[in-house]
Parts: structure tokens; C-alpha cells; sequence
């Protein structure tokens, strides 16, 4: 559970500060860093001193502004075969977390970095928050789990608007569906995140840790089973080796509109 | 059984249900409990009820929480028939075949929170206090009503509620949809009777087959028995801790509890 350039680790009352650090990409996540936060959130669950976890991005442009598969090809083979999909693994290991995690949001929060700060437990935003899911604009289709956790925490209704359009919302209208729970000024944001950590770190852990577990096992019948993941993987597969999503990459490069095809 | 601490009243197809303890602000005890999960189940078929009011008398609080040590305390046999009274009225108020509004005046606290997140609607005073607030104390509260709450509120206020065993207010709750309505408390009655009133003059087969539609909706969510003993295994855990004597000696001491995490 090391401090390095792209993940940093603070702690102080109890409360740990995970930090994306990587502010010249607006905190995108590359593989390796992926590993390295499911490690550290794993590690976290089982550490004493902390009860509460703060996951945030440096600088003030983005909480995360998605993937960057471009930074970090360099993960060992071995690593990606026993930790399975980084996604997935950082996502499970948010979820699966004993203690709470606190997404704190200034900026952008979207692609992979929406999906991670729904993963959260409780979210908190800055009046600049932009956050969404929009692989649908480039003909592409986002994963499923990762579909069903924004779907957990925002109900089916906005969770298709959102997927459907692939929009990004600002932090009022996030706030109204519940993405959020709070909007404060960006001012503000850093002393209201710790005031609602610090709120929960003076409560009985073992208690708080127990709760968490009850809300995930209430919400476990609510994941789809393995082998409606791999339905699902087929389909998101036929998708990706589509026309369209060559197009959408296409005009995503040559920053035009796409013309879908249908096929 | 007196027959006191629960008033049941009917009137044009409305009826009130009064927790009658307002000296200890309406706090359940376990009479109280039982007696509700009884006359909720003779008021089923009773046609000239179409809808349920659940209030507090008094003027200081809709329901305070538990107060298991108070009142008359039922015998064994009833003990082993109805279980757990706290489950027993929640799955009482649930399982009622027809709406059910809570009338919140002030507090909604700890098993009057619960109580109140089990019926269908929820009327609160504008001078509300409502929560659930065990992790205080070092404890951890049961699996339905935390359901109850995620089904109300949705998943992310339902976990800051419970993780932070915060009380919110009215402006608070009618935000996140935990009331459905606030009023003032001069108006909370008319504006309760009001709402009832429309109910009730619908047709009472389709609000009552309604009701039982959200109800199988819903099912899918009741916890399996081994989830269960899963689910309680974890919280005997927490109940055995020092966190928990620490967190009642503190709570009984009025200072600020000192969890060690152990």
C-alpha cells in the first residue's frame, strides 16, 4: 500500500485519501493504476486505521476523466490473468470494500471515472461536476456490470436516458437524479467531503462495516449471474466488431459526427 | 391487553391508528408491537377500511424509537406465536393489503423511522426529525428496514442515512423522497386526511390489488433464510464487540463514545 506518482495514499483520523494523480491527463486511468487502486482498497478493508475511504482526482479539471489505454500497456501477463478485467477489478474492489468509499467530484467524471464514483458508496460534487457514460456516441456499448451499478444507484429510468444518450449531466441535474447526494461550491468541496467522512469515522466501524455488508447482500440478488455476463460480453463483442463502432471511432478522430449504419 | 395504548378510529372509510404513549413520545414497547400486527390483520377484510392512517398522539413525536422494558409485557405463548415484535408490526404495515400513510408529527426515530419507511406514503410536520441512528452507538440496525429504506430513498442516501446515523429534517427529507409531503404542523392533519380521502374514494379492489402488485414487485427482495442467518451471524459479531458496550456506556454517560474498531 505504497504512495507512487499516479496513486496516492494519505491517511490522518481515520480517514484515507486515495488520490488519482495523474492531473495532465485529467486523472484517466490507465491499467496499471486500475490494479493498483483494487490492490489498495482491498489492502484498506482490512486496515485499522482506517474507517473511511476518500477517493478523489488531483487538480481541479476532473475526479477522472475516463480510461487511458494508452498509459500503461506495460502490465505484466500474469497480473491480467489472475486480477481478470482492470475495471471490473478496480469496481469490486470499491464495492467490495468493508469501509465506505467517498467519491469526492470536482470536474469531470465520466467514461470509466462515472462508473467508478457510482461504484462508490456515497458521492459528493463540486458545482463543476460532468458526469455520464457515453461509449453509445462512438457505436460502442459499456459493460454490463458497470451498466447495473449506475443502474443500483440512479433507478432504471435515468440509468437508460443516460446510457441511451450517452449525455453528460451537469451537477444540478446529477443532484436531481441522484447521482449525487450533494452540491456544494467548488470552494467548499474539500471541507464538506471530510465533514460527511469525519461524520462517519466517529461511528462504531465494526458497525458501519456490517451495514455495508447488509446493503451489498440486499443488493447482491440485483447482479446479473455469470452467465448472463457472458450473454451480455457476446453481445457488447458482436458490437465492438461492427462497422458502426469503426465509424464512431473514425469520426471520433476526425472530430465529425458519426454516420451509423446499423451494422 | 389494554386496549389504550393503540386507538383505532374509523370514519368515512379512513382509519386512524394512534400509538397512545405520548409521555414517552410514542415509544413501541412491545405490547404496542404486537397489538398494532393484531389489528392491522382484523382491519384486512374489513370493508369499511380503505385506507390506514399510522400517527403518534400527542404533540411532541410521531414514534420515538423502541422502549422494550415498558408496558405490559406479553406472555411466553405470544412471545413464541408473533416472534420478534419489531418484525412482526413492520411485516404487519407491509403485508397490509391496502395503503397505508404515515402521519409524521416531529420525531421519527430509530423503530419509528422504520415504522414509518414501512407504510406506503409518508405525510411529515415540517418541524421533522427523522432517522436511524444505531451506528452511534456501535450497532448495527436489520436488514428490511435498510431494504425499506434503499426501495424509498434509493441506494446512495439510504447508505449516507444508515453510515452516518445522521437525523434529518423535513427540507432534507422531502428532497431525497423520504416524506412525500410537508406541511406545517397546524395543516399536517388536513393535509394527511386529505390525501387518505383521495384514496379512499377510488375503487378499493384496484387500490387494493395495486397495493399487492408493488408488494410481489417487491418480493424478489425478501431475504432468503440462510441470507438471513448470514445477515445475523454478522451482526451478533458487531453486538459482541467492545465497540457496542463502549458505544452504550457512552450513550448513557451523554459523552461522545471511543470506538477501537474491535
Amino acid at each position: 500500500m505504497v504512495s507512487d506518482e499516479q496513486l496516492q495514499v494519505e491517511k490522518a483520523e481515520y480517514i484515507c485519501t486515495l488520490t488519482i494523480n495523474r492531473p495532465e491527463r485529467r486523472n484517466a486511468l490507465t491499467i496499471d493504476l486500475m490494479y493498483r487502486l483494487g490492490d489498495t482498497l482491498r489492502a484498506l478493508g482490512e486496515d485499522g486505521e482506517t474507517r473511511v475511504v476518500v477517493m478523489r482526482g488531483a487538480g481541479e479539471k476532473a475526479f477522472c476523466a475516463g480510461m487511458d489505454l494508452r498509459g500503461g500497456m506495460t502490465v505484466a501477463q500474469d497480473e491480467m490473468e489472475k486480477k481478470g478485467n482492470p475495471l471490473d477489478y478496480l469496481r469490486s474492489g470499491i464495492i467490495e470494500c468493508r469501509r465506505p468509499v467517498i467519491a469526492m467530484i470536482c470536474g469531470a467524471a465520466v467514461g470509466a471515472g462515472c462508473d467508478v464514483a457510482a461504484a462508490c458508496d456515497i458521492r459528493m460534487a463540486a458545482d463543476n461536476a460532468r458526469m455520464g457514460i457515453n461509449p453509445v456516441k462512438m457505436g460502442s456499448v459499456y459493460w454490463p456490470v458497470g451498466t447495473q451499478s449506475l443502474t443500483n444507484v440512479v433507478g432504471r429510468t435515468w440509468a437508460r436516458e443516460l446510457f441511451f444518450t450517452g449525455r453528460f449531466v451537469e451537477a444540478a441535474q446529477a443532484l436531481r437524479i441522484g447521482l449525487v447526494n450533494h452540491v456544494v461550491p467548488a470552494a467548499e468541496l474539500h471541507a464538506r467531503t471530510y465533514a460527511l467522512a469525519q461524520e462517519i469515522a466517529e461511528n462504531g466501524p465494526l458497525a458501519v462495516a456490517a451495514t455495508k455488508a447488509i446493503f451489498n447482500r440486499l443488493l447482491e440478488r440485483r447482479r446479473p449471474s455469470e452467465d448472463d455476463v457472458a450473454d451480455m460480453m457476446t453481445l457488447v463483442n458482436s458490437v465492438e466488431s461492427s462497422a458502426d463502432r469503426k465509424e464512431g471511432l473514425r469520426a471520433f478522430i476526425e472530430k465529425r459526427k458519426p454516420d451509423f449504419a446499423g451494422r | 391487553m389494554e386496549e389504550n395504548v393503540l386507538l383505532v378510529e374509523k370514519k368515512d372509510y379512513v382509519c386512524t391508528l394512534t400509538i397512545n404513549r405520548p409521555e414517552k413520545r410514542n415509544a413501541l414497547t412491545v405490547e404496542v408491537m404486537y397489538r398494532l400486527g393484531d389489528v392491522l390483520e382484523e382491519l384486512k377484510d374489513d370493508s369499511e377500511v380503505r385506507v390506514v392512517v399510522l400517527r403518534g398522539a400527542g404533540e411532541k413525536a410521531f414514534c420515538a424509537g423502541l422502549d422494550l422494558r415498558g408496558g405490559i409485557q406479553p406472555d411466553d405463548a405470544e412471545k413464541m406465536q408473533k416472534g420478534n415484535p419489531m418484525e412482526y408490526a413492520r411485516g404487519s404495515v407491509m403485508d397490509f393489503p391496502k395503503p397505508t400513510i404515515a402521519m409524521i408529527y416531529r420525531n421519527a426515530m430509530g423503530a419509528g423511522c422504520d415504522l414509518a419507511t414501512a407504510c406506503d406514503l409518508r405525510v411529515a410536520s415540517d418541524t421533522l426529525r427523522m432517522g436511524i441512528n444505531p451506528v452511534k452507538l456501535g450497532s448495527v440496525y436489520y436488514p428490511e428496514p435498510i431494504q425499506n429504506m434503499i426501495n424509498v430513498v434509493g441506494l446512495a442516501w439510504a447508505k449516507e442515512l444508515f453510515f452516518t446515523g445522521r437525523f434529518i429534517d423535513a427540507e432534507t427529507a422531502k428532497e431525497i423522497g423520504l416524506v412525500n409531503h410537508v406541511a406545517s404542523e397546524e395543516e399536517l392533519a388536513s393535509k394527511t386526511y386529505e390525501l387518505a380521502q383521495e384514496i379512499a374514494e377510488n375503487g378499493p379492489l384496484a387500490v387494493s390489488a395495486t397495493k399487492v402488485i408493488f408488494n410481489r414487485l417487491m418480493k424478489y427482495q425478501k431475504l432468503s433464510p440462510e441470507e438471513r442467518a448470514e445477515i445475523e451471524a454478522l451482526r451478533d459479531v458487531v453486538a459482541q464487540s467492545e465497540d457496542q458496550r463502549e458505544g452504550m456506556i457512552a450513550f448513557m454517560e451523554k459523552r461522545k463514545a471511543d470506538f477501537k474498531g474491535r
